[in-house]
């Protein structure tokens, strides 16, 4: 039993070692060979830890391979356009102009109430607004609606609102977050003073965020 | 381009870890191979003590060289050529000559599927 517990934290930190090593983004944004790869290292990890009589190693030395693989082709999909044609496929327009190219949808499988599912997902509840829709190569649907019903903007109504700025949490439980500091455009020094208006010392601090005007949110903790 | 080179460094252990493990296997079937065949010549020569010796020399070697066996190799196949050695041990001390052999063979083949796993061939990729 120990054995076991003992490959399978092992088999863990190698699998999430690998998986940090290839960088890997969320699963809806993976492309199909990284799903692929990501599917096959969890099986493979799960052999040794499923069969004592298999040596760790050779889980570790697949999964390992497999990060090496992915490496190199996501290199050479990035070196070489037709090579990424090869293992990405290519994005594909399916509506244009409110018209669905069904010879595309039999073509890739996908039926009309799938696309329509998609849509509805996107708040798009009638064809005739689209203007374009694509399939993206990680299954993705990107829609582009005709212009009427696209979402106004403020620069659509002619405001000239100020830039928008990020909040930064720069002190968390207490402890000032030093690397945050720079990108708040802020100091220690406005920090105390930011506090002292408020008679508050840095442990009374639960959450502080500051954006680079200087405007500031405030969370204390409990009981102070 | 950091990436690239981390996998071309993994790559490199990897080719490294896989090359050690084909020598450590294939050093292992010869010397064991070796001990093997001299101890069957003593038997057919009726030479049973020094059969006795070689098998009980060939025993501690498989003890020493079984843990760094068993990093690369399957563990059941390694438990069976053990079971089979402890056995040979058995038969040169009773004079059991034919069960002596058929065991003896029994371990060679073992041994060379071992080998024959573990080198990289045509076989063993397909």
């Amino acid at each position: 039993m120990f054995i076991t517990i003992v490959r399978t934290a092992i088999l863990y930190f190698f699998v999430i070692l690998g998986l940090r090593i290839m960088g890997k983004r969320q699963v809806g944004d993976m492309q199909p060979g990284e799903l692929v790869i990501t599917i096959l290292i969890s099986e493979i990890a799960a052999i040794p830890i499923d069969d004592i009589n298999k040596p760790v190693i050779t889980g570790i030395l697949a999964i390992f391979t497999l990060v090496v693989v992915e490496i190199l082709i996501s290199f050479l999909t990035m070196k070489f356009i037709n090579f990424r044609k090869l293992v990405n496929g290519d994005s594909a327009v399916i509506i244009k102009d409110g018209i669905i190219d069904q010879k595309l949808l039999r073509r890739l499988r996908i039926t009309v109430p799938d696309i329509m599912e998609v849509l509805r997902g996107q708040d798009v509840f009638d064809l005739n607004r689209v203007s374009y829709a694509i399939l993206e190569t990680n299954g993705s649907l990107s829609v582009l609606l005709k212009s009427p019903y696209q979402t106004t903007e403020a620069k659509d109504l002619g405001c000239n609102a100020d830039s928008s700025t990020l909040p930064v949490l720069v002190i968390s439980d207490g402890v000032i977050i030093k690397d945050a500091l720079s990108l708040a455009q802020t100091d220690r020094k406005q920090i105390y003073s930011k506090l002292q208006e408020q008679k508050l010392k840095i442990k009374d601090v639960f959450i502080m965020t500051i954006d680079k005007n200087g405007e500031s949110c405030i969370v204390k903790k409990d009981g102070t | 381009m950091r990436r690239l080179i981390i996998a071309i460094v993994i790559m490199i252990i990897i080719t490294l870890i896989c090359c050690i493990e084909i020598l450590c296997v294939n050093n292992i079937y010869t010397d064991s191979s070796e001990k093997l065949t001299q101890a069957v010549t003593y038997m057919e020569n009726d030479n049973y003590t020094y059969a006795k010796e070689t098998v009980e020399s060939l025993e501690k070697y498989w003890i020493r060289v079984e843990n760094l066996l068993s990093t690369f190799v399957n563990h059941e196949e390694l438990y069976e050529i053990g079971t089979s050695i402890g056995k040979l041990k058995a038969l040169a001390n009773r004079e059991e000559k034919d069960t002596f052999f058929a065991e003896a063979i029994e371990i060679k083949i073992l041994l060379l599927h071992i080998k024959n796993y573990e080198n990289l061939n045509f076989k063993g990729i397909f």
